[in-house]
């Protein structure tokens, strides 16, 4: 079994303070990455895609959602998996996101610590 | 005729009486003529046989030659007649003038033939015989009405006194005087008398140096008289006629009484002689001419008011026979010109006057030529008719006027008339029957027509109604759906304004309970680390803070349904299927006491829709019926096709809904559990769903027996 703190996991949001929860959640656990916007989350993917496994991502941000993001980032790194988690429920974007398998999976806020820390064993568990 | 009889009465009388005056007036007139005329040829013939037996013994023979130069006169009747008489007696005369004084001749009117004479001296002979005398007598004659001459002679003035007698006439023959130089004027009246010539005289002596008394004398006491005077002054207007040499003739009026005189002036021996003889005044003969042109004034004036009078009557009476014809022949035109029948008959049903319309319909209906006196029933081709018309028309013989309608069948349809019968009086007696027929033939098939217009009518209406009643039902059915649909669409608004409120709630409340929840967990844990042994301590705190922040995520999610759009309804969702997984959810949560009777159809029953929501919705109503059993009960499941469409009853032997929370059981945040067993959203969500499927939800329930729930999709 991979070393836990050898999971990077890159979360963006744009409310600093979800960043500062996931971090807080996680980070014993893992490696947390933020970015508290889109165009922030490339740059970091760009600089730590090697190590990235998980890209956690809100839906609900300013200049780019969290969709586009996505989009942007799997058409770079495939080889990433990527969540979405939202304060909406379920909806058609996430429904077609889901459809089209830009995202395994999507979380409601406020999220479920042990869901989300199972989502991310199972990517590592993928990817390894 | 009254006034025309009378006029004609008046003429009568008018004419009569002018015819009698005008008889009148020519037999007064001619006989008054007739004595005038006949006096003076009496009294002529009287004279001239005083002068002639007078003398006949001493002058036979101058008698004898003088008659038959007198009737030899006779003789010239020619145009000359008077100059040839003239020629003879002057020259007949010459052979006697040696022995006669004076004679002249003049036939039996009177008329001085010619005259010659000498007098009882020489001046006076040759006076009468100088040939201007005899012209000058005859012009007296003429211009003074005259006649002067008588046949006289002269004798020997020593023998004895031949009278010169010189009877004086007008022109008419008419002795006006007799001029004589007799000097026994007594003798000579005794004489004239014994010839019966009554004379009225009046005797005057003249005064002369002859010794002679002249006579005149008047025939009548009235008109004739003398006068011997020699002073003018006695009368007046004096006017000279005639100069004879030494006689003059004058005209003039008498001072005395008015009367017209004719005068006769001479100078004999120096000394003027006045002869006076009164003219008759305005004899008979001018009185009769004067009456006679009153009277013919008169005739005429009456003639001719007369005539106007006639004229008048006549005027007026045709004016009146004018009128009476213009009104004939207005009724005649009438009569005629009426499209209506008219019939006179009389009291032997016999026709008497008929107009135009009666006989032009008589001919095109029965072929018959109506003629006056025809007996019109007896020539008609219908018996029956006939009969009925002579029945009619006795009765009103009797007196009877009445309207009655009739059928008169024809060669093609029925006519239809309406008669009107009056019966015809003279005085108080029934002599006749007048008959006016109006054809309404037309009238009546109007009325037919009319009939059948309103019988449609009627029928059109009735249509119309039952068209109207079916519209409006219709009308009140599609009235009930949109009340319906109102309510429902309300019911829409509702979720839907909640939809949108939870769309944006939904990420606004989410954000800030993941700070809390997951904030509160980390400082937990962050506590824990710093304090291990403390965490049975902090987990009262976490459990309640995580309690707390999943209540509010829940409802949060649960309204977030309504965010979604129509969206994906459509997977094929077999119903029974979805029942069955319902109840497998609940399996765990079902209270052993409460039973499960499924009651499904023979048939499968799919919709379209959403799978997830139909499960959403009907474990809803699982849910409910489960929890409003207390201890024991039942719960019965049965689903059915009916007309195309699935229907599953929910039923349940719980507590059941009070009445008056039924109308809010689908009101969000409706609950009637305790403050967080049932977040009210339940049943709010199942309305929602079915409706979004587009179908229909009923609930009945019983408070204490249970509820049913009836899904139609």
């Amino acid at each position: 079994m991979a070393d836990k703190r050898a999971i990077t996991v890159l979360y963006v949001d744009d409310e600093e303070a979800n960043l500062f929860l996931f971090k807080v959640t996680f980070q014993n656990k893992y490696k947390v990455i933020t970015a508290n916007s889109a165009t922030v989350g490339l740059a970091e993917l760009q600089n730590h895609h090697n190590e990235i496994i998980v890209v956690i991502s809100d839906m609900n941000m300013p200049q780019m959602n969290g969709i586009e993001f996505i989009k942007r980032a799997k058409h770079e790194y495939q080889n990433i998996v990527y969540y979405i988690l939202t304060g909406f429920d379920y909806n058609d974007q996430i429904d077609s996101a889901l459809k089209s398998n830009l995202i395994q999976k999507f979380f409601t806020k406020p999220f479920n610590a042990s869901e989300i820390e199972a989502a991310i064993e199972q990517a590592a568990k993928s990817s390894s | 005729m009254k006034s025309g009889q009378k006029q004609t009465v008046l003429r009568n009388i008018f004419l009569s009486v002018f015819i009698t005056i005008t008889i009148f007036t020519i037999g007064i007139s001619y006989w008054i003529y007739k004595d005038v005329e006949h006096d003076r040829v009496k009294d002529l013939k009287y004279i001239s046989a005083v002068i002639s037996s007078y003398y006949e013994l001493s002058f036979k023979q101058w008698e004898l030659t003088l008659l038959s130069v007198g009737s030899r006169l006779t003789e010239f009747n020619g145009e000359n007649a008077a100059v040839e008489r003239l020629n003879f007696a002057e020259k007949a005369l010459k052979d006697y003038s040696q022995q006669l004084l004076a004679f002249g001749f003049a036939d039996t009117s009177g008329q001085v033939i010619t005259f010659t004479g000498m007098g009882i001296n020489d001046s006076l002979p040759n006076l009468m015989a100088s040939k201007n005398s005899r012209r000058s007598f005859l012009k007296v004659k003429e211009v003074d009405h005259l006649v002067i001459g008588e046949v006289y002679f002269f004798q020997n003035v020593n023998d004895w006194i031949i009278p010169v007698r010189v009877p004086i006439r007008d022109n008419n023959g008419q002795l006006l005087a007799v001029n004589t130089s007799a000097i026994n004027y007594h003798s000579l009246l005794n004489e004239l008398k014994t010839f019966g010539i009554d004379v009225n005289y009046r005797v005057h002596l003249i005064n002369s140096s002859f010794n002679t008394t002249q006579l005149l004398y008047p025939l009548d006491s009235n008109l004739y008289y003398q006068y011997l005077q020699q002073s003018a002054e006695i009368y007046e207007d004096y006017s000279s006629l005639l100069k004879l040499g030494n006689i003059e003739y004058f005209s003039a009026k008498s001072k005395l009484d008015g009367q017209s005189i004719l005068g006769l002036k001479t100078d004999l021996q120096g000394l003027d002689h006045h002869l006076i003889i009164a003219l008759p005044s305005q004899l008979i003969f001018q009185n009769f001419w004067s009456s006679f042109q009153i009277i013919l004034l008169a005739y005429v004036i009456i003639s001719i008011g007369l005539a106007l009078l006639i004229n008048y009557f006549k005027r007026k009476q045709n004016e009146y026979l004018i009128e009476l014809e213009t009104e004939r022949a207005n009724l005649k035109s009438l009569f005629e010109s009426t499209n209506s029948i008219i019939g006179l008959f009389d009291s032997n049903q016999r026709l008497i006057q008929f107009n135009r319309s009666f006989a032009e319909y008589a001919k095109n209906t029965d072929g018959i030529e109506l003629y006056v006196g025809m007996d019109v029933m007896s020539h008609m081709k219908n018996s029956e008719i006939a009969a009925k018309f002579r029945d009619n028309q006795s009765r009103v013989l009797k007196g009877e006027k009445f309207r009655e309608t009739l059928e008169y069948p024809t060669d093609n349809d029925s006519l239809f008339f309406m008669f009107s019968y009056n019966p015809i009086y003279q005085g108080q007696e029934v002599v006749g029957v007048s008959m006016f027929v109006e054809d309404i033939t037309a009238l009546k098939n109007s009325q037919k027509k009319l009939e059948e217009y309103n019988q449609k009518l009627e029928e059109m209406v009735a249509e119309r109604t039952h068209q109207i009643e079916l519209k409006n039902n219709d009308l009140e059915k599609t009235l009930l759906t949109l009340k319906e649909t109102q309510e429902q669409l309300i019911q829409s608004e509702k979720m839907a304004s909640l939809g949108v409120m939870s769309a944006g709630i939904g990420h606004e409340i989410n954000n800030p309970l993941n700070f809390i929840k997951n904030g509160a967990l980390a400082m937990v844990d962050a506590l824990e680390r710093k304090f291990p042994d403390s965490k049975p301590e902090f987990k009262p705190y976490i459990d309640i803070i995580e309690d707390g922040v999943n209540r509010a995520a829940n409802i949060v999610k649960s309204l977030s349904h309504f965010s979604r759009k129509g969206g994906a309804l459509d997977e094929s969702c077999n119903i029974h299927e979805i029942l069955d997984n319902c109840l497998t959810i609940l399996g765990n949560k079902l209270k052993t006491h409460i039973q499960i009777e499924k009651n499904y159809s023979a048939d499968p029953l799919v919709v379209r829709g959403s799978e997830g929501k139909l499960h959403q919705a009907f474990l809803n109503i699982l849910t409910n019926a489960e929890q409003s059993i207390e201890s024991e009960g039942i719960i019965t499941i049965k689903t059915e096709k009916i007309d195309g469409k699935a229907v599953i009853a929910i039923k349940d032997t719980g507590c059941g809904i009070p009445e008056s929370n039924l109308s809010k059981i689908a009101d969000p945040f409706f609950t009637t559990k305790p403050p967080g067993i049932g977040t009210g959203l339940g049943l709010f969500i199942t309305f929602a769903i079915i409706d979004e499927h587009k179908g229909k939800i009923n609930v009945y329930s019983k408070q204490n027996l249970g509820t049913e729930i009836t899904v139609t999709l």
